[in-house]
């Protein structure tokens, strides 16, 4: 398991979505870096529609949010049954942060 | 504490009457609603020199280019892009232009349309942070993240469905008075319960109904209200607040939080003192985090509050008095003006439905852009009856 996210190489704060310079500090030095992928499943949904093509035979599927061990929020998608406030890891899977 | 409104009269709400689908643009529907406003101030287009719009659907114009599109010249000039913030937003910009004598009749206008296009724009382009983040996984819509909000809200406060279904089902009788309505007619708790799941655990009645209309009001000083002969609402107080918990992860409070005491203040009165409250209804237990953050009732209390409370028109707190987006619809950014005109029809005496019987003040709330993983602007107001000629 790997999870890359942007690091500020000026103060070290994680951050996601991606941005252009740091939340924390306004850096521009960014770096995308191994961070720790083990976090604890905040919430999820169940989603019986979808608006993308890709997804229209994949519904239901599972959405899930994931505070990070380091700090950062993500959201993403699930392959299994979830619930608040288990410990997960998060992967890339088809270029999409997934609970595997 | 911010200097105060006196003198500033809110006059004329109007709503064009929303419609499910429209091969219209956003400059049609909201010319619509600038059209109404002059007629029922009985006022000429040319008097209006400040000008505040809200769209969604408007890209790649603002404000700049309604003005162009209406013949207008106004000397303060507002593009609130807040969506569900932005009517009280409106009309705190706008006072401050009258109180400072920037500007004499200030038009606040939200609309949009609604048609296939439209609704794919919106959900493509909303924001680069959903874009990136959140329409790849899955493309649920703005459904997918207050589904999380409102999981993470009934685990934390031990909320059912059914405590967040009693406010739909109040609010909906409200709505079902309303004859501008989308969506006719009351819904029962089962009715609720029961529908078709959407993004668990929210369901078809929890969400609003994408429609074409707009919504808007005229802000003006309580002199000139006077010499037109128009029944006005006075402002007593409001806030704002933009990314309120930045680099959080709590989203079960909303903004007001923050500065709750300072409106309270502002507006020498408590929660206990309004006779109707409208909030931002998209959805339900968004509505019910809202009740909480300006203190209607305690932090996860608001199931209990709910129960307890009649919100319905002859209730003890009426609560969307015309039924909301739950009942209207939801008019893209109009969405963001649907509490704030008929907060103003209530207190000038000209509802859409019932009349609610002595009503003197009332709380106006706003939320709005879910950009990522919760509702990023927030804003509130309190409201009060002025004179009716």
């Amino acid at each position: 398991m790997s999870l890359c996210l942007q690091v500020c190489q000026n103060c070290g704060a994680q951050q996601y979505p991606r941005r252009d310079i740091c939340h924390n500090c306004l850096s521009t030095e960014l770096h995308d870096d191994w961070v720790a992928p083990e976090g604890t499943l905040l919430s999820w949904t169940r989603g019986h529609f979808s608006v993308l093509p890709e997804f229209k035979d994949k519904t239901p599927l599972i959405l899930a949010r994931v505070k990070l061990r380091e700090g950062a929020v993500v959201l993403a998608l699930s392959n299994k049954e979830v619930s608040v406030g288990e410990d997960v890891s998060v992967d890339v899977q088809d270029a999409l942060l997934t609970l595997t | 504490m911010p200097q105060d409104y006196s003198g500033v009269a809110l006059v004329c709400p109007v709503t064009i009457p929303y419609e499910k689908r429209s091969d219209r643009s956003a400059a049609w529907w909201i010319g619509r609603a600038l059209k109404a406003l002059i007629d029922a101030a009985g006022i000429t287009k040319s008097d209006i020199d400040g000008f505040a719009a809200t769209s969604f659907t408007l890209h790649p114009d603002t404000s700049v280019g309604l003005i162009e599109h209406y013949c207008l010249s106004p000397r303060v000039l507002e593009w609130i892009p807040t969506g569900g913030a932005s009517g009280v937003m409106a009309i705190r910009r706008a006072a401050r232009a009258i109180q400072a004598g920037d500007a004499d009749i200030v038009a606040c206008v939200a609309g949009d349309t609604n048609n296939a296009d439209s609704f794919k724009g919106i959900l493509e382009n909303f924001s680069r942070f959903s874009t990136q983040a959140v329409l790849p996984y899955g493309g649920l819509g703005p459904n997918g993240v207050f589904a999380m909000i409102m999981r993470q809200y009934m685990e934390a406060f031990g909320a059912t469905r059914e405590d967040i279904g009693r406010l739909a089902v109040m609010q909906r009788a409200n709505g079902a008075t309303n004859p501008l309505a989308l969506l006719k007619g009351s819904i029962t708790l089962d009715d609720y319960i029961e529908a078709r799941p959407i993004a668990e655990p929210v369901h078809l009645l929890d969400c609003v109904m994408p429609c074409a209309g707009a919504d808007g009001l005229l802000v003006m000083s309580t002199d000139r209200a006077k010499s037109l002969g128009l029944p006005w609402a006075r402002i007593d107080g409001i806030i704002e607040r933009h990314n309120a918990f930045p680099g959080s992860a709590q989203i079960l409070q909303t903004g007001h939080k923050i500065d709750a005491a300072n409106l309270w203040e502002q507006a020498n009165a408590g929660p206990g003192d309004m006779d109707f409250l409208q909030t931002y209804d998209d959805y339900p237990v968004i509505s019910m985090m809202q009740m909480e953050a300006l203190g209607f009732c305690a932090e996860g209390e608001a199931k209990t509050f709910v129960a307890e409370t009649d919100m319905t028109l002859t209730g003890a707190l009426p609560h969307n008095t015309s039924g909301g987006q739950l009942a209207m619809g939801q008019a893209g950014a109009a969405g963001g003006y649907v509490g704030l005109v008929d907060a103003v029809r209530q207190l000038t005496h000209q509802p859409l439905g019932p009349q609610i019987d002595g009503v003197r003040k009332g709380c106006v709330m706003g939320y709005g852009m879910v950009n990522y993983d919760r509702g990023l602007c927030t804003s509130a107001a309190v409201l009060s009856a002025g004179e009716r000629p």
